[in-house]
């Protein structure tokens, strides 16, 4: 029993130690640690304090705007800016429209709670016109920043398809993702495979879609990699254009999706596992509808 | 009988008499003889008779055979009296009423008494009313209490009771018989009412916004005439009906033709009926608002003309007929000189200028906007008897009420003015305002006073000149001119500067500004509901809010009066656009109008609207050429005027002895 005991332990003992050996490098591959919570959708978000602004501004009256910010997502948000649009300094004068806010770091093992800030608009309100019961400026807060993304997942290739007696892995034709911990998305995995008579590759069409609240604008595709190994992607329709953007993924405002397709060669043999890696970047905007109310 | 009848007869006729010309000969004679009983029983005998009578050409013998039946049907039709009184209200209308009040008046009474006639007589004949001594009791009392008493309404229980008691005991004489022709007899006079122009009055009492159709119903209805087609004979006794069938066939063509011409898109526009002393004053100023060509003869003249677009031909005949008029009657301008070319090509201008429509609306923020009112409460005095031993003049007090949220200081100057009622020659004199603010606000008459407070509510007397003694019934005009009253606008509008197509998607195309700027999609000028509004736009058009850069923009703004009394001045009004470049034009002085300007000149006539000069503009503030996303603003403008408000009481004062 005590031998037993041992026995297991060691072989718990080794096997964590495999896991994380698999993992690879630290820095750009996917953590086991990590992955947690980098799944589902999330993205910054963004709330005003009670009573800042107030319901109800008076005329010739100071007032501030505070927000606090929460990045949610799984990944550091960098180059943040918040934009205060449309209103009528004739009626709401405020001493700053934009302001940055600092890196915001995403949702990991040692901050569960992603990276915080808050921001302070302060403004001035003026006279109704003439007699005006009350004014309603309506504006807009708009959130941007830049973040990024990171697909991971183990695929299984096999290059001999119709090998009857292969015990391996199964492979999955069509796979789809609830999403990455961030409101850009992986949302399907499409794998084609050429068996080794035909030429012996893998094809990978992968759709990144924007689920999260606000627009994506540019996604670049920066690295990708199959069993640690440099994949050769591009993004679909840009196979004329030249190499630098051939990365790039240009969301329009009604067009937030777009496809990778990723090609490898298969290795001859019998089915295998292995990790298929996609990292991105992207620029995010986000805008809400508030309004300002002066009364008499 | 029906339309279709007539039509019916009138087409079998016609075949009848082709059919009688092809024949010739007896197989002439008889398939003319055939055709004209079987199919035309109007020209049947006329055909059959000229058959008949011509051995050897049936054609030759309808055509005679029809003219003496024509002849004969005339004939039949002058001795027809609803006939007769179809001409007469023709000529009634078309001529003598044109001839002025008095030859109107006369040739109404004439008409009324021969249109009662030939009713009764009409009802009569239907068996409707079996005794016509009614009536003419009824005719006898209205001429009486009428146009003799003046319709006073001491008049109408006087006569009243005794026509009644007459009428009564013809009623009972002819065992209630009498009565039913007295009612008949309410029908002619109630034409009378008509034609006089009742219903001028009744719009203006009303004071409604009379639409262009029931105007062109006022103006181009013969009246007598229309009584008369009601008295045509239906049936076919007289061997006319084949005759007034046609005419009733044109009158109806006629009745149709002036609704057609009223509901031409843009014919002319609705204008208020002018206050008026009396019916024919009333009609009279109708038509002075009204002076178009009469639509039945811009739609037949249209049609000889050949013109395939006959409604923009009777809008422009009747635009051309309403600018002649405007520039002999008002501008006072003979035809046929360079000053009456001048003034048709400034009314042109003034169309065109109208077509520019720069829309405001009302402020839904202000919910109380400045307004004045004349009110004359309990204690005026509308009967007094006056005896000799009176010693005391009658004062006619007036309340003017004020709501000045804006407490605005503007002078409040009210006159007032006395017309005699009841006379043929209206007699007019001022009256004498006191109880204003003389002693205490510096500068000010004993009939002004100045506002300034949010509500405000001030008694003033009218009295009658010392050299006047009132007696009798009186008109009191009441007048309140506002000095120098404020009233601000406001415009909302959007600069994006330069943008791409993927902002321009995002922003614009989605309508997300739209949406969020101007939901109410409402991208005209708002202000309170004052009396008068200056509504202003500027954009790529008049009614788009969203401004690019470098592209043209357009200014255009007007006065417009939105309460129920008359703009006397405008002393000056601004366009507060500061920074913005106007481009110059040729004409440099209204260019630079169009920002803002002083003592603007009034319009002549009952015009509602200002039309202020227009302009480019050529460059907006260096803030507004390229913002990094894009910029909400709000722009003012005001305009400084004088308005003025009425009201009407009727008095009576009687002096007993």
């Amino acid at each position: 029993m005590k031998l037993f005991a041992q026995i297991t332990s060691v072989t718990l003992i080794l096997m964590l130690l495999l896991l994380c050996g698999c993992g690879g490098s630290s820095s750009q591959g996917p953590g086991i640690v990590k992955y947690n919570f980098q799944t589902g959708i999330s993205e910054l978000t963004l709330k005003f304090l009670p009573n800042a602004p107030p319901e109800k501004i008076y005329p010739f009256s100071g007032f501030k705007m505070i927000m606090d910010l929460e990045n949610q997502a799984g990944y550091p948000i960098k180059n943040g800016k918040i934009r205060v649009v449309g209103l009528d300094e004739k009626y709401f004068l405020l001493d700053q429209t934009e302001q940055d806010f600092e890196a915001l770091e995403g949702r990991s093992m040692i901050n569960p709670l992603g990276g915080r800030a808050r921001l302070e608009f302060s403004g001035q309100a003026f006279q109704l016109f003439s007699s005006s019961e009350q004014y309603v400026g309506n504006y807009f807060l708009q959130a941007s920043y830049d973040s990024n993304l990171d697909f991971v997942d183990t695929i299984c290739l096999n290059s001999n398809m119709y090998e009857v007696y292969d015990s391996g892995c199964k492979t999955m034709p069509k796979k789809n993702y609830a999403g990455q911990g961030a409101p850009l998305a992986v949302a399907s995995l499409d794998q084609i495979t050429y068996p080794a008579n035909a030429g012996g590759e893998v094809e990978f069409r992968l759709s990144v879609r924007n689920k999260g609240t606000g627009k994506a604008e540019k996604v670049t595709l920066i690295k990708a990699q199959l069993g640690g190994e440099d994949l050769a992607c591009e993004v679909a329709g840009n196979q004329n254009k030249p190499a630098e953007k051939k990365m790039i993924l240009t969301f329009e405002d009604k067009q937030q999706e777009g496809t990778i397709i990723c090609r490898a060669r298969l290795k001859e043999g019998s089915s295998y596992s292995t990790t298929l890696y996609l990292g991105f970047t992207y620029s995010y905007r986000w805008e809400q509808k508030y309004r300002l109310t002066l009364v008499k | 009988m029906g339309i279709g009848s007539i039509l019916g007869r009138g087409a079998a006729g016609a075949a009848g008499k082709t059919a009688a010309s092809a024949g010739t000969g007896a197989a002439g004679k008889s398939i003319a003889s055939s055709v004209a009983k079987n199919i035309a029983p109007a020209l049947g005998k006329a055909a059959s008779g000229a058959g008949a009578s011509a051995a050897g050409g049936a054609a030759k013998g309808v055509v005679w055979g029809a003219g003496a039946a024509v002849g004969e049907g005339v004939v039949n039709l002058l001795k027809q009296e609803s006939f007769v009184l179809f001409i007469v209200g023709l000529l009634h209308f078309f001529w003598l009423r044109n001839l002025g009040n008095t030859i109107h008046l006369y040739s109404s009474i004439a008409l009324l008494i021969f249109a009662t006639y030939v009713f009764l007589a009409y009802m009569a004949e239907k068996g409707s009313v079996a005794n016509k001594l009614g009536g003419w009791i009824v005719l006898l009392f209205f001429l009486i209490w009428y146009l003799y008493n003046g319709a006073t309404l001491d008049g109408l229980i006087y006569f009243g009771i005794i026509f009644g008691a007459i009428l009564l005991v013809v009623t009972i004489a002819t065992k209630g018989r009498g009565f039913q022709s007295a009612l008949a007899a309410l029908f002619p006079i109630l034409f009378f009412f008509m034609d006089l122009g009742v219903l001028s009055l009744v719009f203006k009492e009303v004071d409604w916004q009379l639409a262009k159709i029931f105007s062109d119903l006022i103006l181009y209805m013969p009246w007598w005439s229309l009584l008369a087609l009601f008295c045509f004979p239906t049936e076919d006794k007289s061997k006319l009906s084949s005759f007034m069938g046609p005419v009733r066939i044109l009158a109806v063509v006629y009745i149709v033709i002036i609704l057609g011409g009223s509901l031409i898109p843009s014919v002319g526009h609705d204008t208020l009926i002018p206050s008026a002393g009396s019916l024919m004053t009333a009609q009279q100023q109708v038509q002075e608002k009204f002076q178009g060509e009469n639509p039945f003869i811009s739609n037949m003249i249209c049609i000889f003309e050949g013109r395939s677009d006959i409604s923009e031909c009777v809008k422009e005949r009747q635009q051309t007929a309403e600018d002649t008029s405007y520039c002999k009657s008002v501008e006072k301008l003979d035809e046929n000189t360079p000053q009456f070319e001048q003034c048709l090509k400034d009314r042109q201008e003034y169309r065109q200028k109208q077509q520019v429509q720069v829309v405001g609306s009302s402020d839904p923020t202000i919910k109380q906007p400045t307004r004045a009112e004349l009110i004359t409460d309990k204690f005026f005095p509308r009967e007094v008897n006056i005896y000799p031993e009176d010693n005391y003049q009658v004062q006619y007090p007036i309340q003017v009420k004020i709501i000045n949220p804006r407490e605005q200081i503007f002078m409040v100057e009210v006159n007032c003015n006395f017309t005699k009622q009841g006379s043929s020659k209206p007699e007019s004199f001022s009256g004498i305002v006191t109880g204003g603010d003389k002693l205490s606000f510096p500068g000010a008459g004993e009939n002004q006073f100045a506002a300034g407070y949010v509500t405000q509510s001030r008694t003033l007397y009218c009295n009658y000149p010392d050299n006047q003694i009132l007696n009798g019934s009186y008109k009191i005009t009441f007048i309140a001119n506002l000095s120098n009253v404020n009233t601000v606008s406001r415009l909302s509008r959007v600069f994006i500067g330069f943008k791409d197509a993927t902002w321009r998607n995002n922003w614009i195309t989605n309508n997300k500004i739209l949406d969020t700027h101007f939901s109410n999609r409402n991208y005209a000028s708002v202000s309170p509901e004052d009396f008068v509004r200056l509504n202003f736009a500027f954009g790529h058009s008049s009614d788009y809010p969203i401004i690019e850069a470098n592209r043209s923009i357009v200014l255009n703004s007007m006065i417009e009066n939105i309460g129920p009394g008359e703009i006397t001045a405008v002393h000056d009004y601004a366009i507060k656009l500061s920074g913005f470049n106007i481009q110059e034009s040729p004409s440099a002085t209204s260019n630079m109008n169009c920002l803002e300007g002083r003592d603007v000149p009034m319009p002549k006539g009952a015009r509602k609207d200002i039309y202020l000069p227009g302009c480019l503009i050529s460059s907006l503030p260096l803030d507004l050429t390229n913002p990094e996303m894009y910029i909400y603003r709000e722009f003012e403008a005001e305009v400084n005027y004088d308005y003025l408000i009425k009201k009407e009481e009727s008095i009576r004062v009687s002096r007993l002895s």
